[in-house]
């Protein structure tokens, strides 16, 4: 077995794995700070913030042991757009919240016969590509040219002040998880949010230690879900031509986990849109989400867990961006529609 | 891919007719014939290049015994794996790589010793758009051969800004080779040099455009005798990576060197003994 088989083998498993955990316990960062700001009893939101402390120290003790060269990765560059970063994590968050789950949920959904799900998957992915590479690309990377900011490095300091940080925040971020009671209510909630934070961390092995190669590298990364998606259709298009991907792997690896798991559990159950108006909600959440990830260079996975996991500044800025989004849909849905749909 | 509704014959038989099943049936199987051409029939993309007819002039040229491989669909234009093989029985002196869709059409130009056959090189090179690459290749009895391989690209290799500025690594390079040497057998090298081969014409994350700063020449040496001399252009992607079989008259010192065009200079040397 090659690197490159070693690498995609791991993802496809790591994509199975998220797949299930998802489908059992409904992992979902939008329906958690739905219900944490309508003061709603359910553990999600615990359970994200549970996934991000297990992925912070999972991947800072393996980049720490020098198992892992995160300084390759995506998250770790010092220049970013001052506009486009922001800005792409609230259209993000803002679709999250018209199509009511990240572009994962959707994946999860979709393996267990939501067919909505599948609307707003193809919609991101090829609103991502647009923006990553096609016909918007010229005008992301001219207003990327014109706002741009380069930090002096693109992650806190190293060594001990880097270790307290580390430890400081995923104990704050395990406190929040736990505080709520009863425990045992959150516990199935809180299992998966640890299991999928170590599979960010398990994202970052395969690519970054397993992937290593002094001549042909995989690409340093982790879990995220706005390229992975719109690679995964074009991959379904153009397969004799291209070679498959990490992050293709671990997308296929989701439906394949997710379907399994509703099928065991008797939850496989074909869904559809029950009005235009709701069709056209997702639609433009899909595309939203698409647009949005690819300008802010992740989702509420991949910059909330993954990015955030490298402690990376644009990271926290991209995150940050993406709540608030999710928060302004929250804000207006209260005043405008009247809540049926979810 | 190949058009074979353009190709005379290849969409309707003389007297069938698509609206019915046998035209139908015989149109599929002229396009299937269209397709089962020889490929030396249907590659003639070079003969269009200015760069190409130019080194050619009215010399006879064949397109046999010289193979190009790449993706058919490069995903990232900045760094596409491409290989060249050879088994034309004289050997190879020399092949020129043309991108001919690039702001510079040459790619890169390499001269052969004769330790290095049968011909195996790879590299990488970027692609600002969906092309024919071509290569044009130089026997060691003085007959052209030229081979080509379509590419689509789905990422233009011009949408990536330039590199920053943290040259801290630049100019590291890397060697691997086999540690056991058998005489009369091929060993594979693989060679990399950090460098972010900055082409003068993309502009960096700040909205400047830096001016070009590339490596232009690499040469290997084996005990003073020479086994490659390269010269590189723009459209060689960042990190110059390139992969050749030698097989050794006898062993030695094998030396490397690489070159800026700002005259900057990095070498690497390793020893090859024959079992």
């Amino acid at each position: 077995m090659s690197h490159f088989e070693l690498v995609l083998a791991l993802g496809a498993l790591i994509g199975v794995v998220f797949g299930a955990c998802g489908q059992l316990t409904g992992f979902c960062l939008h329906r958690g700070l739905r219900e944490y700001w309508s003061g709603g009893s359910g553990y999600k939101l615990q359970a994200f913030a549970l996934a991000l402390a297990t992925a912070l120290l999972g991947t800072q003790l393996l980049a720490g042991a020098g198992l892992v060269d995160l300084s390759r990765s995506l998250y770790m560059a010092p220049a970013f757009s001052w506009l486009l970063l922001p800005l792409g994590g609230l259209m993000f968050g803002y679709g999250m919240a018209l199509a009511n789950g990240c572009g994962a949920r959707a994946l999860v959904l979709l393996g267990q016969g939501n067919l909505r799900s599948f609307v707003v998957l193809i919609c991101l992915g090829i609103a991502a590509h647009m923006t990553l590479t096609g016909v918007a690309a010229p005008l992301r990377a001219l207003l990327a040219g014109l706002t741009p900011v380069t930090l002096d490095a693109g992650v806190a300091p190293s060594g001990v002040f880097r270790s307290v940080v580390v430890w400081a925040a995923a104990a704050g971020l395990a406190w929040f998880a736990f505080r709520r009671r009863p425990l045992r209510d959150g516990l199935p909630d809180l299992a998966g949010g640890a299991i999928i934070g170590i599979l960010v961390a398990a994202g970052w092995l395969a690519t970054g230690w397993l992937g290593a190669d002094d001549f042909e590298p995989v690409p340093v990364a982790s879990l995220t879900f706005v390229a992975p998606i719109g690679d995964t259709i074009q991959y379904a298009m153009i397969a004799t031509g291209v070679s498959l991907r990490f992050g293709v792997a671990v997308v296929l690896g989701v439906l394949a986990g997710a379907l399994v798991a509703a099928l065991l559990r008797g939850e496989w159950r074909l869904q559809g849109f029950e009005s235009p108006r709701q069709m056209s909600r997702y639609m433009a959440g899909g595309a939203l989400m698409g647009a949005g990830g690819a300008l802010a260079l992740g989702c509420s996975i991949g910059q909330g867990l993954t990015g955030l996991s490298t402690l990376a500044y644009s990271s926290m800025v991209a995150a940050l961006a993406i709540m608030a989004g999710a928060r302004l849909a929250y804000a207006r849905s209260r005043r405008f529609i009247a809540d049926a749909e979810t | 891919m190949i058009d074979v509704s353009s190709r005379p014959g290849g969409a309707i038989m003389p007297g069938g007719r698509l609206t019915t099943r046998r035209g139908v049936l015989q149109a599929a199987a002229a396009g299937l014939a269209a397709l089962a051409l020889p490929a030396a029939l249907r590659a003639q993309e070079w003969r269009r290049v200015q760069a190409l007819r130019e080194r050619i002039g009215g010399a006879a040229v064949s397109t046999g015994g010289l193979s190009i491989e790449l993706p058919l669909v490069a995903e990232d234009g900045s760094s596409v794996p491409v290989s060249i093989k050879s088994d034309a029985a004289a050997g190879i002196r020399s092949v020129e790589l043309f991108a001919p869709r690039n702001p510079t059409a040459e790619v890169a130009s390499f001269e052969f010793g004769p330790e290095i056959g049968p011909l195996n090189i790879a590299t990488r090179i970027r692609l600002s758009e969906s092309q024919t690459v071509i290569a044009l290749a130089r026997s060691h009895d003085g007959r052209l051969i030229v081979a080509e391989r379509e590419v689509r690209v789905t990422t233009s290799g011009c949408i990536a800004p330039a590199a920053p500025a943290d040259g801290s690594t630049d100019m590291q390079v890397r060697v691997r080779m086999p540690k056991n040497w058998k005489a009369g057998a091929p060993g594979e090298v693989l060679t990399m040099i950090n460098h972010p081969m900055t082409t003068g014409l993309a502009q960096d994350g700040g909205g400047a455009t830096p001016p070009q700063r590339i490596i232009d020449a690499f040469e290997a040496t084996l005990d003073g005798r020479p086994l490659i001399k390269a010269v590189y252009h723009r459209s060689l992607a960042a990190n110059p990576y390139l992969r050749f079989d030698v097989t050794p008259r006898q062993g030695g010192e094998m030396r490397f060197q690489w070159k800026e065009d700002t005259g900057r200079v990095a070498e690497h040397q390793a020893r090859v003994s024959l079992a």
